[in-house]
């Protein structure tokens, strides 16, 4: 089955399983891949029509699924092509006064991939997205971007790199006129250009929003329009620094989660490199992670840990548990052990066996101690980030 | 607030430059404050001030001047803010073809606007000047100030030396042998030279008093100027002042009498140095004058001369002379007083001030009929100034003059009298401004060079940042610094080497080029240097940008200052030769295109250098 219809099918799930929100941002994407404008303008008025009536929930469900309906009858779209957007080879960077250097970073960025960057702070994640996107001059190492973007000037190149700035900069005037200016920057007129700003408010969810000012919104919201004004852009490599900062849980998944499906966009996949600190959200939607530690860059491609798992004989459990670090080791004593490490609030249990979690969680509950979180850290870049002695 | 609304989407859509510089806004600006001050200039404008004030100071008089600036900065301010706020040079959007041209185009327009308010107040003064005092309605006048003048006031340049110099009797002309000798030798007059001194090897200036040399004129030893009318022999001549060299640092002045064959060849004082050495009589039919086709022709002769507009040319005054002598013999005493009261009228009509008993002087002029030549009109006593004030301190006002004229039975004692001819002639030079062409050439290219220099500082903080723009003022003010400090003390040191402004020019103008070369090769290491810092290199570029303005000038100088040829004649006098770059140089068009296309250049470079990484 082409993508595309596989995308409507699995939105039509949604809207059946009652799942209406996550069915219309589906539905919306879906869209957006035609890039019909007769379809922008039915979703416009969908959405309309749902603000003026916004308990009817049923109806709305009904005729998105009309819509979806229609779209299921397009030829579908999508790019076959699927050439590395960006090949970099031992990419280095070296600070003269602090003598800090970052690399040798190689990565090979695909379309429709996202790249997790972590690490703890000063560890070079901003520099190393700053040199991606050019903002700054490598010392060594090349970057290699796909055809069409190599023979552009460094000017227009830059154009279609996106990098977005942990702290984003203060923008003027109303939302939606600053995302048609950025429309017609490039190159979008007339009703397209109108279409296609609120197709992408309505995406980001800032249709209630789209008449207000910077300080009128929320930090969710801002890191929504920056979204929302990249996408305009329709870049190739989207380069976040620290996008989730300042974020609350929802907020964050909402914004991981939009990141997933409009990188696997069928229109233009793109490429998105991500940093941030929120280990175990980055690597939900994470294809591969890149772990910095003093510059140095440890990889992790989520689909071969989960393979090489399988063979592990370790297992490492974070846990934070209502005990002393003397009470934990006796309960977990039948487990082989290895190290147990403490952090004044967390515990780290490092044990030499595959896949015990279960085992252990039983034996806690058996115990009666009171659980406040467990989580296996094993594939985890989180794993990284635990001092070892 | 629909339309408004409707168009901002329009020009966002389809116009983003337009939209973002808010140049429709701006212009409409503009036009409604142009129109604002355009009533304004009309309004202000009033009779009294004609009279009183040139044109040209309304402006500043009336308070539009400072509002001018409030308004100007007002709307620079909050353009500038809307302008800012956004940038897609500095978000790296991609930019559409010619963006920078049609940017610095744009910012051109916009305060090249800001100036048209200036304009419009004063095509609304203008306005209001031809309307109270049209210059055809002054026209005509002209005949009637003329004639009335010589019944009044301050006539004996015009009417004293013409009426009893062509009417009727030329032989009141003082003419004898002895009076060829001018005695009346003008102040002694200096010049610099330069001269070579060899025993220092230096230039130095000499002042050399100006010789003049007196001589005799004798008719009989100068046949050449004879000339014969009806039959008579006469020579009519012109003084002439003509220098000679004695040596290379001293000259001669020495005062020619030229003959001179006919009288429109007496121009303009021609008539002042006018001898007839002739002991017989001339008719006036001699002395033709230059016809004129119409009123503006006239106007266009006078214009040329200095003095009072309305008898600016000789030849115009004997043409009115003419005129006079013959309303004169053909006018009643009713006729003058017509022209008297139609005198009053123009200057009532215009409001300029005056005191005027036109019966008694029509008395006074009637009382001496029998003797026509209106010198005690127009002749000593009633021009002297003294006597006018001694008359007004004697009788502190007009009314105790009159009580005083009514007891005694003086009738040679003149009438007082009294008119602005000042405000008269501030009247007729206004209104002539009035009718200049619309547009003047020289104030528009001022405007544009003015709206050039901000659109290249305001288009400077579009590309950089406020940081490195200061840092950019203070590097340049460096530059020049270093520019005048390198230029001075060579100078001092090796004062000999560069003695002829040939070489004082070259020596500037090259050091000038090789600064900037020196500035251009620095950008060019800078742009192509992997770990230069940005910064460093913004600023170096942001200055090679500004420098670029003024560089085509320079160049010019500079081409001039090698192309040029001085060279000193046999007394050391420098004489230059100026190539086509002198002229260059002094076309403000020339200029300005220079200037903007060398800007348009630049632009080239922003892009690559904006995008340049860290």
């Amino acid at each position: 089955m082409h993508p595309f219809q596989s995308k409507i099918n699995q939105t039509k799930i949604h809207f059946n399983n009652s799942d209406v929100d996550l069915g219309f941002r589906n539905l919306v994407d879906c869209v957006l891949d035609t890039a019909d404008q007769a379809f922008y303008k039915k979703t416009i008025n969908l959405v309309s029509w749902k603000e003026q009536n916004p308990d009817d929930r049923e109806h709305f469900t009904r005729k998105s699924l009309d819509l979806l309906q229609e779209l299921a009858l397009l030829k579908p779209v999508g790019q076959d092509e699927n050439k590395p957007l960006a090949t970099i080879t031992d990419l280095s960077k070296k600070y003269r006064r602090s003598s800090f250097e970052i690399g040798p970073v190689s990565l090979l960025i695909n379309p429709g991939e996202i790249w997790g960057l972590v690490g703890e702070n000063g560890n070079g994640k901003t520099s190393l997205l700053r040199v991606i996107a050019k903002d700054l001059s490598p010392d060594k190492g090349t970057i290699t971007f796909s055809d069409d973007l190599e023979q552009l000037k460094l000017y227009n190149q830059r154009s279609h790199l996106a990098y977005i700035p942990q702290r984003t900069p203060k923008w003027h005037g109303s939302l939606k006129s600053n995302l048609k200016f950025t429309a017609s920057q490039y190159g979008i007129f007339g009703e397209e250009n109108e279409l296609l700003v609120l197709m992408y408010i309505i995406r980001f969810g800032l249709w209630s929003f789209r008449n207000y000012k910077w300080s009128e919104l929320s930090s969710g919201y801002k890191m929504r329009f920056e979204l929302a004004r990249t996408f305009l852009r329709k870049p190739k490599l989207l380069l976040l620094d620290e996008p989730l900062a300042n974020l609350d849980v929802l907020a964050q998944q909402l914004i991981l989660e939009d990141l997933k499906l409009m990188a696997a966009s069928l229109s233009n996949p793109l490429g998105i490199i991500l940093s941030s600190q929120q280990l175990f959200e980055v690597e939900k939607v994470a294809d591969k992670v890149i772990f910095l530690k003093k510059g140095s860059p440890i990889y992790i491609d989520q689909t071969i840990e989960e393979k090489k798992s399988n063979g592990v004989e370790k297992t490492v459990l974070e846990m934070d548990v209502q005990l002393s670090k003397e009470e934990l080791s006796v309960i977990i004593q039948p487990f082989p052990v290895e190290q147990i490490q403490f952090n004044g609030g967390i515990f780290i249990v490092h044990i030499s066996r595959r896949s015990c979690m279960n085992e252990i969680l039983q034996k806690l509950i058996d115990s009666k101690v009171q659980i406040t979180y467990i989580r296996d850290i094993s594939k985890s870049s989180r794993r990284f980030f635990i001092q070892t002695t | 607030m629909h339309f408004l609304k409707k168009l901002d989407i329009f020009l966002l859509e389809k116009f983003p430059l337009l939209w973002h510089t808010k140049l429709p806004y701006a212009a409409c600006f503009s036009i409604i404050i142009s129109a604002l001050f355009y009533v304004w200039g009309y309004i202000f404008t009033t009779e009294f001030l004609i009279n009183r004030f040139p044109e040209s100071s309304y402006f500043e008089r009336s308070n539009a001047l400072l509002c001018f600036l409030i308004i100007n900065a007002i709307f620079i301010i909050v353009w500038a803010l809307a302008f800012y706020r956004k940038s897609a040079v500095k978000n790296l959007y991609p930019l559409q073809r010619f963006y920078f041209t049609r940017l610095l185009c744009s910012f051109l327009f916009i305060f090249w606007s800001l100036t048209w308010s200036f304009t419009t107040f004063n095509w609304g003064v203008k306005s209001k000047i031809r309307n109270l005092a049209p210059l055809t309605e002054l026209e005509e006048h002209i005949r009637t100030i003329n004639f009335a003048d010589a019944f009044l006031f301050n006539n004996s340049f015009t009417y004293d030396t013409y009426i009893q110099t062509f009417h009727p009797d030329v032989s009141k002309i003082r003419f004898d042998y002895n009076d060829s000798v001018w005695k009346d030798v003008p102040t002694i007059l200096c010049r610099d030279t330069v001269q070579f001194n060899s025993t220092e090897s230096k230039y130095v200036k000499k002042m050399h008093p100006l010789e003049i040399k007196e001589t005799t004129y004798h008719p009989s030893e100068h046949p050449w100027n004879n000339d014969t009318v009806e039959n008579k022999l006469v020579q009519f001549l012109l003084t002439q002042s003509r220098v000679t060299k004695i040596d290379c640092y001293g000259t001669n002045e020495t005062l020619y009498l030229i003959g001179a064959k006919k009288l429109n060849q007496l121009c303009p004082n021609g008539l002042n140095d006018l001898r007839n050495f002739c002991k017989e009589k001339i008719s006036p039919s001699y002395f033709e004058y230059e016809k004129y086709d119409n009123i503006f022709l006239e106007y266009a002769a006078r214009r040329f001369h200095f003095r009072g507009w309305y008898y600016r040319d000789d030849n115009f005054s004997i043409k009115i002379n003419k005129d006079f002598n013959d309303f004169l013999s053909q006018s009643s005493q009713a006729d003058v007083l017509q022209l008297l009261n139609k005198y009053e009228r123009l200057l009532n009509r215009h409001q300029i001030g005056y005191s005027l008993n036109t019966s008694e002087i029509l008395d006074y002029v009637w009382k001496r009929k029998h003797n026509m030549n209106f010198s005690p009109i127009v002749g000593q006593s009633s021009n002297n100034p003294k006597q006018v004030e001694l008359d007004r301190a004697r009788f502190g006002n007009l009314e105790n003059y009159e009580a005083y004229k009514s007891q005694t039975d003086d009738v040679y004692e003149q009438p007082w009298y009294f008119v602005e001819t000042g405000q008269l002639e501030q009247l007729y030079s206004n209104s002539l401004r009035a009718h200049d062409p619309a547009i003047n050439w020289m104030a528009f290219i001022v405007s544009i060079f003015f709206a050039l220099g901000c659109a290249l500082v305001f288009f400077l903080f579009a590309i950089g940042n406020p940081i490195n723009l200061i840092i950019v003022a203070s590097a340049g003010g460096v530059f020049v610094i270093l520019n005048i400090l390198f230029f001075v003390v060579f100078l001092e040191y090796h004062g000999s080497d560069y003695g002829t402004y040939k070489n004082t020019e070259f020596r500037l103008f090259s050091q000038l080029m090789v600064f900037s070369a020196i500035l251009y090769a620095l950008f060019y290491i800078f742009y192509q240097g992997k770990n230069v810092s940005k910064r460093l290199l913004l600023i170096t570029f942001n200055l090679c940008f500004a420098l670029s303005v003024l560089f085509p000038a320079f160049l010019f100088l500079f081409l001039e200052s090698v192309l040029k040829t001085e060279y000193l004649d046999s007394c050391s006098d420098s004489h230059t030769i100026h190539s086509l770059f002198y002229y260059w140089v002094q076309d403000p068009i020339v200029i300005w295109v220079s200037a903007f296309s060398a800007i348009l250049l630049f632009t080239h470079f922003i892009k690559p250098v904006l995008a340049k990484p860290e």
